[in-house]
């Protein structure tokens, strides 16, 4: 791990509590979430559905459901300045621009009838006021960095002739179009083919390292975290349960449940007919969560006081590595 | 009607089979092309391949959800392919499948009891309480509670137990062959250990044999005694569990295992090679080996010559001209 140096955060996120409304009630996606971003470095959130990672992320991006509320005390600070509460022109020219997104499923996040290429020049015409012939070159660069073959023909296509891992590498061609200083990646490569996946994947930390940029990776595979991260963040039920620096935080996990999860993966070394842990139970209700830790009636280490009083995200002895348990593994 | 002995070592024989769909114009996708292969009493034998390569495909001709072009599936010792519909419907109950997505596979308006007991109707159980029991049984068997989820609609109970009704409606006709088609693969990982460790439990329980399909290799190599590779509709290589993660042999095989994320320290360290980023259309196949566009060995003779599955004593096989591994002594 690195030594402290002070490095302005390219994003601060501070005290994050996002609530959804349901017919049910509201529910608490994101509760009390808080990390930083430094320039050129890739933070990997981890977590299984509905534990809050994507809404952190579309907390982030401004693109939270109808009706859904931002506590008035959360702060999202990009190079200082507080995006919470920001007047939409000024959120307009940041998002987008500044701070892009790409998406699970690369056909439902590209507009299907209109040709790629306009879709990746438009975004150079709107943000940086290129005009149409220099957006046009750019944009066929653009697919050309990104690995797409034949980029200049690709270009009058429309998504529905790309396969899907070609239509991912469009995605993430709009979203660097203006070099942003932030990319959040939702389960970028969750919809493609294995070998696919790893191009991806490759793609972006290269282009990454050329740009500098600083990167959000949400995952809820592990092993692509553990490979493509400097620090993971892991998540459970709305909270940010346990985060370090990618191999500390594998090599010494503290948290049950980051354990859990970890055993319950299929390895590629098991011998075959492995029983594989499991975690029993259920996440909780987010509407109406129970006191004390929200791990602790699934957590086999669960106390008396897991269930009454709920640990915060610590530090211990100046590791550097956060988890809000009160009974932490051994390691 | 006697069975065919010839093929009654194997449960599942499979010889030959080639599903093609037309798509105008006299082109036709090539889904699945020449494929051969067994699986025995009790075994699990995983298919696994990218996106489009005829995994699915190959899954529904063998439960005959599609009729394939041509070539010929065995059964118990029995031929389903040659068109006899009276002994197809017997030997149907006996050959069931579950799918991807749990929650689309059952019908949303049928109360998920209802739903588990309906193959029952099929095979001429008329009771309905004889029904209900049963249905009831199997669904503690899956690890559910029939008095809270009984009555339930899909909609009201979440994926992993729409997984488990799924799973209990299969079970309900006495299958002998449970062909699943990426049956965790929209499942979170703890739901997936689940249902992984209930579909081993079930198999010992029913004695089953199982077709495997996935496109997580590690799920696979968990759960499978031996392993198929597909590619664009051919069999790459085919070899027990344990060696062909530890000895691919098909240049593809190789790719696939060098590109699964894994959490450990060397990962880094496998390089993957692989030329060009697109799989070739399915409607045009390239000649030869069909894996030679993107393989980093390939050579003139790949392009010139077809290679065919061949076997070794050790029982596994694999299409390929140059194999791995096999100059390293």
């Amino acid at each position: 791990m690195m030594a402290k140096r002070q490095i302005k955060p390219l994003l601060a996120v501070e005290n994050l509590h996002t609530f959804v409304p349901t017919t049910k009630g509201q529910v608490h996606a994101v509760d009390g979430v808080s990390f930083v971003l430094e320039p050129g470095k890739t933070l990997g959130v981890v977590g299984e559905s509905g534990c809050g990672k994507t809404m952190t992320a579309y907390s982030i991006m401004n693109l939270l459901p109808r009706g859904t509320v931002i506590s008035p005390e959360t702060t999202i600070e990009f190079l200082g300045q507080n995006l919470v509460g920001l007047p939409r022109p000024q959120l307009r020219r940041i998002l987008g621009k500044n701070i892009t997104m790409i998406f699970q499923d690369p056909m439902t996040s590209l507009n299907p009838v209109i040709k790629i290429g306009k879709q990746i020049s438009e975004v150079l015409v709107h943000h940086l006021q290129m005009d149409k012939q220099a957006a046009r070159d750019r944009a066929t660069e653009l697919l050309k960095q990104v690995g797409v073959p034949m980029a200049g023909r690709r270009f009058n296509q429309y998504p529905h002739q790309l396969s899907g891992g070609l239509r991912q590498r469009v995605a993430i061609a709009i979203a660097l179009a203006c070099e942003p200083q932030l990319l959040i990646a939702d389960e970028p490569t969750t919809a493609l083919d294995v070998t696919v996946q790893a191009q991806i994947l490759d793609l972006l930390a290269k282009l990454q390292e050329k740009t500098r940029m600083a990167m959000m990776l949400i995952s809820h595979d592990l092993g692509v975290v553990a490979g493509r991260t400097h620090e993971t963040a892991v998540m459970y039920a709305g909270k940010i349960v346990e985060q370090a620096a990618t191999d500390e935080l594998f090599n010494h996990i503290s948290m049950p449940y980051t354990r859990a999860l970890m055993d319950a993966i299929p390895r590629l070394a098991n011998p075959p007919h492995t029983t594989l842990q499991t975690i029993g139970g259920q996440p909780p209700d987010l509407i109406d969560p129970p006191p004390g830790c929200r791990f602790a009636p699934r957590c086999t280490r669960a106390r008396n006081r897991c269930r009454q009083q709920e640990p915060a995200l610590r530090n211990i002895q100046g590791h550097n590595h956060r988890f809000a348990c009160w009974y932490p593994l051994e390691t | 009607m006697k069975p065919d002995h010839t093929k009654q070592a194997s449960l599942l024989a499979v010889e030959n089979l080639i599903v093609e769909f037309g798509i105008g114009r006299g082109s036709k996708i090539h889904a699945v092309s020449d494929v051969s292969f067994n699986i025995d009493s009790g075994e699990t034998l995983g298919l696994v391949g990218e996106s489009g390569c005829g995994k699915s495909t190959l899954a529904r001709a063998i439960v005959q959800l599609q009729r394939p072009t041509s070539g010929k599936i065995w059964f118990d010792g029995y031929e389903i392919t040659d068109g006899n519909n009276s002994r197809l419907r017997e030997l149907r109950p006996r050959l069931q499948m579950i799918f991807q997505d749990a929650a689309a596979s059952l019908n949303p308006a049928r109360r998920v009891g209802r739903t588990i007991s309906e193959p029952l109707r099929a095979v001429g159980e008329s009771d309905r309480r004889n029904r209900r029991r049963k249905a009831r049984a199997l669904m503690q068997q899956v690890g559910l509670d029939p008095d809270q989820i009984y009555d339930r609609r899909p909609f009201e109970i979440s994926i992993g137990q729409c997984q488990r009704i799924s799973i209990a409606r299969a079970l309900i006709t006495n299958p002998k062959l449970l062909v699943c088609d990426e049956p965790v693969s929209s499942l979170d990982v703890s739901v997936q250990a689940q249902i992984l460790n209930l579909l081993e439990r079930i198999k010992a329980h029913h004695e089953l044999t199982m077709l495997f399909i996935s496109h997580d290799l590690a799920v696979v190599k968990n759960i499978c005694d031996r392993v198929a590779v597909m590619y664009m509709g051919k069999l790459c290589e085919i070899a027990d569990s344990e060696s062909l993660y530890q000895r691919p042999r098909h240049p593809y095989t190789a790719v696939l295992l060098a590109s699964i994320p894994e959490i450990s320290a060397s990962r880094d360290q496998r390089e993957i090679e692989l030329r060009g980023v697109e799989i070739p259309s399915p409607a045009a196949p390239p000649s030869g080996c069909r894996f030679r566009t993107r393989c980093p060995h390939a050579q003139q003779r790949c392009e010139d010559e077809e290679p065919v599955l061949e076997g070794s004593d050790t029982g596994s096989r694999v299409a390929c001209h140059y194999p791995l591994g096999k100059n390293t002594k």
